[in-house]
């Protein structure tokens, strides 16, 4: 029958050959073919529920052996025992096999659902015989004691748990499958108490590099550097991809203040995710054909199970401090007043009062507290001593605590989980509801999310038909103020380390950002709207609201046509809308500066002429798209001959993508009327300067369709049980591609695999020492289709605001020689496990191709065309991922598991066309280069200041260059190569310690051999006069000051500046470093309520973990302080998170 | 039997799932379309950004600027100072040739349009016929502007031998790039032009669109760069029937931000602006040129404007629109001028001068031209040209074609750096170099004569 499974101890049928008197019957009951089979072999089988038995030895005398035997019948022996069997956590396990010893299956009886049985004893034994699938059977001696509980344990190593993998068309067994995949349970997610998923997958399988920085998910490096060639791995959930994989329209708030990321996975609740599956190879990833060339990973959702209504419940919290502002390495008060007061001596800054530049306006910028009162000394209407003692008062501030206190605060997280599961022989269902509310660190921003997930599963029409029904709905909303941001920010509404944001009487302190205080206080005299500044203020004044609803369904039927061969038809109808609304208040800063900066004063009446209409400005933007996928496939799965299996599966599927979205910005808006005026953004009208300017058209409307057919095959070919698995698949897809010719769009996608249990060969059968022993080879080719080129001429149209006419523009002109990207991967792997799977290894090692990159190369533009895309630019890479598993100590109560992740990937552009750059300019240089990796970094070789205090570097004869030498005069042999900038290696390295039901979990992560540089001084003065903000990075506090000190100090000093010297000084090798680290992840400690425990409360299960996150770096390489997963341009990006908290609380009942 | 059954039905379902759908995929995109009805072809010949750029080159080779401030040599481009001393080469390693590539563009998107429009959907034949004849005319302007500075000065005598410059007329993007000799590139352009004609509105939807009159004016345009003064004339009669209208200076005097923007300055014809600016100081032969009143003189340059020393052209910066090279009243008027003034006609010769001179002068300054000797009429109206095309670069056009008057072609002369540099009468210098890279990827092109 269909269906059928066994388990059975992994020693007990090898070397043990049937003859089987086929062809059997196919009305034949199971049981039957089996009596045949095992009972001449010694073996029983044991019926565990329908279609699935194990196989045991019969320890049975062997009746009808002697004439003895007969004669020893024995006695009647009535009597009932009673008992529980539970398993090791104190479960009561339900449908375990209890039989007297010696008897017969006939006598056996199976623990109800609390794990209770009864026996009656027909006849006298010595002892029970307990067993269950997955646990190690138990023989109890028989005392005269009619009460037995039985405890069974686990038992992984005698009974093989099969694991079954999912590629998003089937399931295969993990024997049977010859390409890279790696297989993450709800179990390996629910280790990481994490809200984020991304947070939950970080180093959980070699070879996937998570950035929970930027949100994204790299398998196995990059395959191409063409420009709008998609990076990350195709996302499948239950059969079907998700909408989109680069999330690049709702990134709502930056990720290291906000715990639950914008990720496209964040999108569906990590409660629900049954298994998570990571196609790496080609062999695992081209049944997905055209968009698997980075890898796929295969999301299944929780299904529900054939029993008794089982409800989960669950909370998670999360709370992490403040972030700690004295991790920015920033500038002191003293320090930063300090540089303002050598701007001034050296004529950085002028005073604008009394030496008004060419532009009345910009001569009105205002200087900060302690500059001006240095010009008041000038100006002559303070004293020195004045000036001394309020540059003293302002050395002594430090603002931290209050953009700590006013503008941040805890972060804290919430997630509350609800699921209801169970079924019946003809049905199943789970449902699920989640709510998880996110407080980032700063103030006004929040997160809000919203899950229902049901499924459903029927069988129909005397089970030949299966019915799977899914519901998928997310709701999620996030506020976002940029106030706190801006504050420790570069701009102008940056403060410096001396401005606070309240005063002593907890006022909230405004200051002029934009024109001096007596320029603002004039125009505010005319009529004008205030033009002054407080961070706090604007918290309040303005409020950026994002929505989205997501929908998905999906439904499968399958119905088995003969015996071995299955039909089915599925279908997924996925549905988003988004939208957001920025409201500014007509108080907000940003309102007032637009508003003030177009008012201007009649000459003749006097009053004020708006040219922005005055009120508040709302931004509002849609999005709404939906999908939908129907596919249709045969399943084989047969038998041919003894030794072979075929397992094959054949379709074809559709798929269409729509979204249309619109934006637009509305002015003169008014909150609580929700009203607006209408302006026409494109008349021009005269600003407090003299220019004209106008609104500008920011409306845009958006319509997109696309279509996909695909066809695709699968086979794996077993031979001998599983020894030998040759496998292949190819896949045919067609997408739109305007103007593509069908050649063009369609090209097939391949790959084949082998592998090679060697542990079935007979010459193993004696190392005993050695569990599982496999060999995978496989070869096959990913693609990428072209986004941005065809062999047509393709318009892209818009709107000429002067004429009112539409246009269009041919974007790519017919180029008859456009084709695909394609990718081929040549993997090798080796699965190792020895001492009964208590050490296991997964090795594989890969060399990818990539071919035919889309690039634009330099163009005749006789023929019209500077540049023109070809597919003809290629890479190579390659790589190793190494999983390494250990069950260092396995008692009863206590044990030790480690998992060890070390993955490598390195690419090579090898395309001879992408020279290298011969200039300086390779120092900031990005573009490819034949021989380097994508990602190569260059810098100048320090040479230390001058007595000037300026740059020198060394050219590549080891001479000296000065500053003053033109960068024409510097060539490419003179910098140094410094590395990659992403980390070759990395991995993780996690512990898991158990006592009795006490769970501890130690989680490291690694990434090593990549290099950075450190930014050392931004915004710095390289001309006079200077206007704009300057930094306040701590280094700037060393800078050169007076000769002499070249010897103790690099940061180039401001007297004699130029670009060339700073530019050289920033790029120079002094400031890269080292971006590896060791980090400490996580801690967690979890509890597992014990089944004695429970008895008598409703709760069949409960446990309750706690952890902390971010802990930090056990090393890092470099010696400057630096967190390299945390550099960034931006000063608040340089913040490594902070230490966050998390308690869990689960119960099922 | 049943099962075979099944088996078939299942197969029959996923061939129809599969196969009735190759054009399943063809749908079309609503942002990015290939060219399929007539309104996409309109669409491409509405846009302004493809066609109205220009040239940057004759505004520096000309002789309207003359730069001799040290500080401001130093501080030009290496492609400029290049073109200012009529150097071999221009511009070198990764530089473009702007001019040259915008014009080639606009070609190859006429080219598009010449080749697919007829064919088109859902468009009318008349307005496939527009939009034919519209590309016709944009791609003769391109044609004439990039002739007339990549090719050799046109001899009526020797034009079959004379070279010009590559001429596809296809969108193919593979063909060989090989020059046309000036012949074959000018009864091209007479040709297309003339096509063109009769599918046209005496005047477009704006400036930006190409109509009978703007069609007439490059007619009148390219026959004055051919020597046939005749039909020069005609041509030019032909555009001042349709529009003959000129802005009276005087009326923006003061405010200069007043000024009609390109698409709406009723001088305007077609539409044209430069490739970027030259800033310079005027050449002091071209200020003293200027009579006593003159508002070209007084509005359109300034002294000592954003860093460039002396005199400089300032008409670009009134409307930031850049500086319009295209075809309009004056230059039209001046072409009949011109021939007029070849055939010795004083009257008609003086009237046409004087109609613009009234535009041009303050009310109170302004005096009528009088001149009787008929050998001084040419000189007159070349110098008035001078004047109206002050900052264009099209004065450049005149200087190369003149080199063919005895008495007008003269001997440029400049001083750089230091150097003296001289461009004789005749001189292949007056050929623009075509950039090195350019050569580089189709060498069939060759270098322009040194």
């Amino acid at each position: 029958m269909y269906g059928t499974k066994f388990s059975y101890q992994t020693e007990l049928v090898d070397g043990i050959q049937v003859t089987l008197k086929t062809p059997l019957s196919k009305t034949e009951p199971v049981e039957s073919v089996l009596k045949k089979i095992l009972y001449p072999n010694g073996f029983l089988f044991l019926y565990v529920q329908e279609n699935y038995f194990t196989l045991v030895r019969d320890n049975r005398v062997k009746e009808g052996n002697s004439s003895e035997d007969t004669r020893n019948i024995p006695e009647p022996n009535y009597r009932t025992i009673t008992g529980i069997i539970t398993d090791d956590k104190r479960k009561p396990v339900a449908g375990a096999t209890v039989m007297p010893e010696g008897a017969g299956q006939r006598q056996a009886v199976f623990t109800s659902s609390d794990g209770r049985f009864t026996l009656r004893l027909l006849q006298k034994a010595d002892a029970l015989v307990v067993s269950y699938v997955g646990m190690v059977p138990r023989k109890i001696p028989l005392g005269s004691n009619n009460v037995v509980n039985v405890s069974l344990d686990q038992e992984q190593n005698m009974l093989e748990e099969v694991a079954v993998l999912s590629n998003g068309y089937t399931k295969l067994p993990k024997d049977r499958l010859t390409g890279a995949a790696s297989l993450i349970t709800a179990e390996d997610i629910k280790e990481v108490p994490a809200i984020n998923i991304l947070e939950k997958l970080e180093g959980i399988t070699p070879g996937m590099q998570v950035d929970l920085r930027k949100n994204t998910i790299r398998i196995r490096g990059v395959n191409s550097f063409g420009a709008n060639t998609p990076q990350s791995p195709l996302i499948v959930i239950d059969g079907f991809p998700v909408m989109e994989t680069d999330d690049k329209r709702a990134n709502l708030s930056d990720m290291t203040f906000s715990s639950s990321g914008s990720s496209v996975l964040n999108r569906y609740n990590p409660e629900d995710i049954e298994s998570i599956t990571v196609l790496k190879d080609g062999a695992a990833t081209s049944i997905w054909g055209a968009k698997a060339a980075n890898g796929v990973i295969v999301i299944e959702t929780k299904k529900g199970r054939n029993g008794p209504p089982t409800i989960n419940v669950g909370a998670n919290l999360s709370v992490s401090a403040p972030a700690d502002l004295n991790q920015l390495k920033t500038m002191n008060s003293a320090q930063y007043i300090d540089l303002e007061r050598e701007l001034k001596a050296l004529g950085f800054v002028t005073d604008n009062v009394t030496k008004p530049s060419w532009s009345p306006f910009n001569s009105n910028a205002p200087f900060g507290e302690a500059l001006e009162w240095m010009f008041r000394v000038d100006r002559g209407t303070a004293t020195a001593e004045q000036r001394d003692a309020a540059l003293a008062r302002l050395s002594a501030i430090d603002n931290k605590s209050q953009i700590r206190d006013l503008l941040m605060q805890q972060a804290v997280s919430q997630q509350y989980n609800l699921s209801i599961s169970g079924g019946s022989n003809k049905s199943t269902y789970y449902l699920s509801t989640n709510y998880t509310k996110d407080i980032p660190v700063f103030k006004k921003n929040l997160g809000e999310s919203f899950f229902i997930n049901t499924s459903i599963t029927n069988k129909l029409f005397n089970d030949r038909i299966n019915l799977s029904l899914g519901m998928n709905y997310n709701y999620s909303s996030s506020v976002n103020n940029q106030a706190g941001v801006n504050a420790i920010g570069g701009n102008n509404m940056g403060l410096r380390p001396y401005e606070l944001l309240q005063d002593e009487n907890g006022n909230n302190i405004s200051r002029s950002i934009r024109f001096r205080d007596e320029v603002a206080a004039d125009f505010a005299s005319k009529g004008y709207l205030p033009w002054t500044y407080s961070a706090l203020d604007d918290l309040n004044a303005t409020d950026n609201v994002s929505r989205s609803n997501r929908l998905r369904f999906n439904m499968n039927i399958d119905t088995k046509i003969v015996d071995g061969i299955t039909f089915a038809i599925s279908g997924a109808l996925q549905r988003n809308l988004e939208d957001t609304e920025n409201v500014s208040d007509p108080n907000s800063y940003y309102v007032r500066n637009l508003v003030n900066y177009g008012t201007t004063v009649s000459g003749t009446t006097g009053k004020l002429i708006y040219g922005v209409p005055n009120g508040g400005v709302l931004g509002l933007s849609n999005y709404d798209g939906w999908e939908y996928n129907i596919r249709g496939q045969v399943n084989v799965n047969k038998n041919i001959g003894r030794f072979v299996n075929l397992t094959f599966l054949a379709g074809t599927e559709m798929r269409q993508t729509k979204y249309h979205s619109s934006t637009q910005t509305r002015y003169g808006f008014n909150a609580d009327t929700y009203s607006n005026l209408t302006v026409n953004p494109t008349v021009n009208y005269a600003t407090v300067d003299g220019y004209s300017s106008s609104l500008g058209n920011s409306d845009v409307l958006r319509k997109n369709i696309n279509r996909a057919l695909s066809y695709y095959s699968n086979a794996a070919l077993s031979f001998a049980g599983s020894k030998y698995v040759l496998s292949g698949s190819v896949r045919f897809d067609d997408f739109t591609l305007t103007g593509a010719a069908r050649n063009q769009r369609a090209k097939p996608l391949w790959s084949t695999g082998f592998k090679w249990n060697t542990l079935s060969e007979k010459f193993m059968q004696n190392v005993n020492w050695l569990s599982g022993l496999a060999f995978r080879v496989t070869y096959g080719v990913g693609g990428t289709l072209p986004q941005s080129s065809g062999n047509v001429v393709v318009l892209n149209t818009s709107t000429d605001n002067l004429t009112n006419e539409q246009t269009a523009y041919i974007s790519s002109p017919a180029n008859n020689q456009i084709s695909w990207e394609k990718v081929k991967t040549f993997n090798l792997g080796t699965d190792i496990s020895v001492f009964r799977n208590r050490l296991s290894f997964n090795f594989d090692v890969y060399n990818k191709k990539t071919s035919d990159i889309l690039y634009s190369l330099p163009y005749n533009p006789t023929y019209g065309w500077t540049y023109l895309q070809f597919n003809s630019a290629s890479m190579k890479s390659h790589g190793i991922d190494l999983g390494v598993k250990a069950e260092l100590i396995k008692q009863r109560d206590y044990s030790w598991t480690t998992l060890f992740n070390f993955s490598y990937n390195t690419n090579e552009v090898t395309d001879d066309r992408f020279k290298k750059v011969t200039t300086f300019n390779l120092v900031s240089s990005s573009t490819p280069t034949v021989g380097l990796p994508t990602d190569y970094m260059y810098a100048y070789r320090w040479a230390g200041l001058d007595a000037k205090g300026q740059s020198q570097i060394y050219n590549k004869a080891g001479e000296i260059v000065s500053a003053a030498t033109g960068n024409n005069l510097i060539t490419a042999d003179d910098l140094v190569y410094q590395g990659r900038t992403t980390a070759p290696y990395f991995g993780a390295f996690n512990n898991d310690f158990r006592y009795r039901n006490f769970n501890l979990g130690v989680r490291i992560s690694y990434s090593m051999g990549n290099v950075l540089r450190r930014p050392s001084v931004q915004n710095y003065p390289t001309y006079t006069p200077y206007s704009g903000t300057i930094g306040s990075q701590s280094d700037l506090a060393n800078r050169w000051r007076q000769p002499g000190d070249e010897a103790i100090t690099n940061v180039p000093g401001l007297q004699y500046i130029t670009d060339n010297s700073l530019n050289r000084y920033i790029n120079s090798d002094l400031l890269t470093i080292s971006g590896s680290y060791i980090r400490l992840q996580q801690i967690s400690l979890g509890y597992n309520a014990p089944a004695d425990i429970l008895k008598g409360t409703p709760f069949k299960s409960a446990n309750v973990s706690g952890s902390v996150r971010n802990l930090g770096l056990i090393w890092r390489k470099n010696k400057d302080g630096v967190d390299p997963s945390y550099v960034f341009t931006n000063n608040y990006n340089n913040l490594p998170p902070a230490k966050a908290f998390f308690l869990s609380i689960n119960a099922s009942f | 039997m049943k099962q075979i059954k099944y088996t078939t039905w299942a197969c029959v379902l996923l061939i129809i799932m599969g196969t009735s759908c190759r054009k399943y995929v063809e749908v079309d995109q609503f942002s990015s379309r290939t060219l399929r009805y007539t309104s996409d072809y309109q669409l491409l010949m509405n846009n302004r950004s493809t066609f109205e750029s220009s040239y940057i080159l004759p505004m520096i080779t000309n002789d309207d600027m003359a730069t001799v401030t040290v500080g401001h040599q130093n501080s030009l481009g290496s492609e400029q100072k290049a073109a200012y001393v009529w150097a071999a080469e221009y511009y070198t390693g990764t530089q473009s040739d702007v001019g040259w590539n915008n014009l080639y563009n606009q070609i190859y998107v006429c080219n598009e349009v010449l080749y697919g429009v007829m064919g088109s959907e859902s468009g009318t034949t008349e307005a496939k016929l527009s939009v034919y004849a519209e590309a016709l005319v944009q791609r003769a302007y391109a044609y004439l502007s990039l002739v007339n500075q990549y090719g050799e000065i046109y001899n009526p005598a020797t034009a079959a031998t004379q070279i010009g410059i590559p001429m596809p007329t296809t969108p193919d993007l593979y063909q060989p790039l090989n020059r046309s000799n000036l012949q074959v590139v000018y009864s091209q352009i007479i040709k297309d032009i003339e096509e063109a004609i009769p599918n046209l509105p005496n005047v477009g939807a704006n400036n930006g669109h190409v109509a009978k009159v703007s069609a007439y004016a490059l007619l009148s345009r390219c026959y004055l760069y051919m020597r046939n003064f005749q039909k020069a004339g005609e041509y030019a009669d032909q555009a001042l029937l349709i529009q003959s209208s000129l802005n009276n200076l005087a009326d923006y005097v003061g405010k200069t931000s007043t000024f009609p923007t390109k698409l709406k300055d009723p001088e305007v014809l077609l539409s044209k602006t430069s490739a970027g600016q030259f800033r310079s100081e005027i050449n002091p032969e071209l200020i003293a040129l200027f009579g006593t009143g003159d508002l070209r003189l007084t509005l359109f340059t300034s002294l000592n404007y954003s860093g460039i020393p002396g005199r400089a052209y300032i008409r670009g910066n009134f409307t930031f629109e850049g500086i319009y090279t295209g075809l309009n009243v004056p230059e039209v008027l001046l072409n009949r001028a011109e021939v007029y003034a070849r055939a010795g006609d004083v009257t008609n010769t003086l009237s046409l001068l004087n109609k613009l001179r009234k535009a041009r002068y303050s009310a109170a300054a302004y005096q009528d031209l009088v001149i009787t000797d008929p050998a001084a009429l040419l000189p007159a109206v070349i110098n008035e040209r001078r004047r109206e095309f002050m900052g264009t670069g099209l004065r450049w056009f005149d200087q190369r074609r003149l080199n063919l008057d005895p008495g007008l072609a003269k001997v440029q002369t400049r001083t750089f750096a230091g150097q003296d540099y001289t461009l004789p009468i005749g001189s292949n210098r007056y050929i623009f170099p075509v950039n090195q890279t350019i050569l580089d990827l189709n060498p069939e092109i060759q270098q322009s004569p040194r």
